[in-house]
């Protein structure tokens, strides 16, 4: 773990918070770039990536109070800290911030497609800073790749807040480095998705099919998630509009399923 | 840095981000408000845009 990463003129730039930034970036770059190479309207577009900002802002502040275990961290400066770290209200408030602004601006069509290959890689940039920082920590194991948090950290508060160890000890109890495992899938869902971006027929398939595999994948991910607290019927209240939002858009993408050649297939059959 | 000070650069940013927008051929009061919004992305994305008369064959701009 490592919270600060590096400071300059004794301004301590957090881990955290300067991976969250570069993932903003570089989503932000890639957004731009697929825009354009699509040919959609560039000011249209920097208006919707406005709506987008500020809706995953308030998305990810609402989502935090709504599904964060905050009981476990009792220290209110510990509450404040995590405000605004769910990247699941993020997607959700962004969402909306991005079709009231598409509304607003009187612009139609889905800006989904190229959101969906930036949001994979910016998301798993963001993931380095959840691992130095210690958030999005994953749940205690004995598994021999886990990792140990030090005293003062979100996973160690948590387990002396549950027994798993005494309040003198030195480290947190090992947990799977879940942030990794979430920064591994995006990097191949991105990949995946990168290079099917051009074989859908229908505008908006490609995000559907992002919000199905990223739901689906984090429903199973929450098991190794120690951040939040199981109901009694063995699931999280986050798994119940996961498990909804993964239905719900694996349907979507069945129906909207039709793809074109990729454009080298096209030549070797119009050759043919 | 106070609110007043905050406001004023970003004021600033969206008056250059409608300036180097005027000078490409684009529609200046949109690309202010962008400026505004967004400071350096508006302007960055503004500043390595070629002139209008340059482009062709994209959507029509809805704004």
């Amino acid at each position: 773990m490592n919270p600060i990463l590096f400071e300059i003129g004794g301004f301590a730039v957090e881990s955290y918070l300067f991976f969250y930034l570069l993932g903003c970036l570089v989503g932000g770059v890639v957004f731009y770039r697929e825009s354009q190479r699509l040919g959609w309207p560039l000011e249209t577009m920097l208006f919707v990536m406005f709506g987008c900002m500020v809706g995953a802002m308030i998305g990810s502040v609402i989502f935090s109070v709504l599904f964060l275990d905050f009981d476990t961290l009792p220290q209110i400066d510990r509450f404040s800290d995590l405000l605004g770290r769910t990247v699941i209200g993020g997607i959700a408030g962004g969402f909306i911030g991005v079709e009231v602004t598409k509304k607003i601006v009187g612009y139609p069509h889905s800006t989904g497609d190229a959101f969906a290959v930036a949001i994979p890689i910016g998301h798993a940039i963001g993931r380095v800073g959840c691992f130095l920082g210690g958030c999005c920590f994953g749940s205690a194991t004995s598994v021999p790749w886990a990792v140990e948090y030090p005293e003062g950290s979100y996973p160690y508060l948590a387990h002396v807040h549950y027994g798993l160890i005494e309040s003198s000890a030195e480290v947190s109890h090992a947990v799977h480095p879940a942030q990794l495992y979430e920064l591994g899938f995006d990097l191949v869902l991105f990949m995946l998705l990168w290079r099917l971006r051009d074989r859908f027929k229908i505008r908006g398939t490609i995000f559907k099919l992002y919000l199905f595999s990223y739901a689906s994948y984090r429903f199973i991910a929450e098991f190794f998630r120690g951040d939040s607290p199981f109901m009694d019927v063995g699931l999280k209240p986050v798994q119940i509009l996961l498990l909804v939002v993964a239905l719900y858009y694996g349907w979507r993408v069945y129906t909207q399923r039709e793809m074109v050649l990729p454009v080298s297939d096209r030549d070797v059959a119009r050759h043919s | 840095m106070d609110s007043t000070t905050v406001l004023l650069a970003w004021t600033t940013m969206g008056f250059a981000t409608g300036l180097v927008a005027l000078h490409k051929g684009r529609v200046g009061r949109t690309w202010f408000f962008l400026g505004f919004l967004l400071g350096p992305i508006a302007l960055g994305a503004i500043s390595i845009q070629k002139p209008k008369d340059e482009v062709e064959g994209h959507e029509p701009h809805s704004l």
